[in-house]
């Protein structure tokens, strides 16, 4: 046995360690993912779907738990809200059929919203303090491609996909430094660029840049996607404005943000695999 | 010692990493301050080859490797480079500088997260052109929180370590 440490050991040692170097080497060089990325990743998936499993089942164990108190509060809110949106939707009724005589009117072309989603389990959240990363247990197979928007099931902004194999692909969240989103707040029209950074992720916050120092923006503004340059689909709520701060020049302002989706508590999200816009 | 009690020996510190890896999984990422939750698994390599040395760095190989396919790193094979890494530091220390306790285990677990986290810090900043001192306060807070949690992982080691020692 000691030889086998001393010797045999020594040398899957030095082998492994040569593989794992030529495959950092590759990686690095080669950007985007490659075969390896892909190859490992498939090699990954069925562990990562076994833990997220395995992680949704005492989930929903704990759920059960939850109190009833507490239940009954949330359905009082919820009741309250319900009463709230259905006046607001009969009041976007009354909006929509306006809308639809005016357009007709002018001659103007119907807007449309179509997306089309893919469903997909979380079977990993990142596990450290520098990325903010989740990856999902579908890939190219299904239709998902690197760059595609991936929101939760009321809709909000959660990421874009960065890297896609066949049966996986890996989210950076709107928190991840590697987010960089075309933004615009909702209330001025104002485009701008919203991006993640290191020293507001642990807060579970994010950055407004390159406001205009003349900028109008109010606490609670609400943000979303831009749109412009068609690479994301338009009128993802990414989050609502927290704080307005001055960059150190003085010269340009940036906002905080809170995202919109409940980033920590996703078991599930939805992909826009396609989508088509007309405003 | 018998291939017996080797076969014991690493079943019982794979199990307890184990336990770790869930630990840092499932409970840590909850357990947050400064917005931060402590980063184990550089630890369990570092105390692993602090006390088993040569047999520590192939652990800490095939460690690196099983986290690379369950977790996403910034590159392929990143934690199987950076474990490897951080391990060859604490076996040198512990093998030329400190005899190995709890003294040495601070300082091997000091220096593996600094180590890993200094990998990530290049990888990050090559990629996405990271600010150095939001990333340099990072570490420091991540390194204060996971020295703090190091007596978790020392105690049930050292035990392994001990009794692997009698048999």
């Amino acid at each position: 046995m000691k030889k086998f440490f001393s010797q045999t050991g020594i040398l899957i040692l030095s082998a492994v360690t040569l593989i794992a170097v030529i495959m950092c080497i590759v990686s690095s060089v080669g950007g985007g993912s490659g075969f390896l990325r892909n190859a490992a990743g498939v090699v990954a998936s069925p562990f990562r779907a076994a833990g997220a499993a395995v992680s949704r089942w005492t989930g929903n164990l704990s759920d059960h738990f939850t109190s009833v108190e507490e239940l009954q509060k949330e359905n009082a809110e919820l009741r309250r809200q319900i009463a709230s949106l259905e006046q607001s939707v009969r009041q976007a009724n009354a909006d929509s059929e306006e809308n639809e005589r005016l357009r007709t009117l002018l001659a103007l072309r119907q807007q449309r919203r179509d997306f089309v989603f893919e469903s997909a389990y979380i079977t990993e959240h990142s596990i450290t303090n520098w990325s903010s990363t989740l990856t999902l247990g579908k890939g190219t197979n299904c239709g998902i491609a690197q760059g595609n928007c991936v929101v939760d099931s009321e809709g909000y902004l959660v990421g874009i996909v960065t890297d896609v194999g066949l049966n996986w692909c890996t989210v950076a969240t709107v928190l991840d430094t590697e987010a960089q989103i075309g933004a615009k707040v909702f209330r001025t029209g104002e485009t701008t660029v919203a991006m993640g950074d290191l020293e507001l992720m642990s807060r579970n916050r994010l950055k407004l840049n390159y406001l205009a120092s003349e900028s109008g923006l109010y606490n609670g503004d609400l943000v979303v996607t831009s749109g412009l340059g068609g690479y994301y689909p338009s009128g993802l709520v990414i989050g609502s404005v927290e704080e307005i701060m001055t960059d150190d020049g003085g010269l340009t302002k940036y906002a905080i943000l809170t995202p919109q989706a409940n980033l920590s508590e996703l078991t599930e999200v939805f992909v826009i695999t396609s989508f088509d816009i007309v405003d | 010692m018998t291939r017996r009690d080797y076969t014991l020996k690493w079943l019982f510190y794979s199990l307890t990493t184990l336990f770790f890896v869930v630990l840092q999984s499932w409970v840590l990422p909850h357990v947050t301050v400064w917005g931060i939750h402590p980063f184990l698994l550089p630890v369990i390599v570092a105390l692993a080859t602090m006390w088993e040395g040569n047999e520590g760095l192939l652990f800490s190989l095939f460690f690196g490797l099983l986290t690379d396919l369950t977790t996403t790193g910034p590159i392929p094979c990143f934690y199987t480079l950076a474990f490897f890494v951080a391990a060859a530091a604490a076996m040198l220390i512990a093998k030329r500088v400190l005899v190995p306790g709890f003294f040495c285990a601070v300082i091997v677990s000091v220096l593996a997260i600094i180590l890993c986290d200094l990998l990530q810090i290049l990888f990050l900043s090559y990629s996405t052109g990271l600010a150095i001192s939001p990333a340099l306060l990072l570490l420091a807070k991540e390194l204060l929180l996971s020295v703090v949690c190091m007596p978790l992982i020392f105690f049930p080691f050292r035990r392994l370590h001990t009794r692997s020692q009698m048999d």
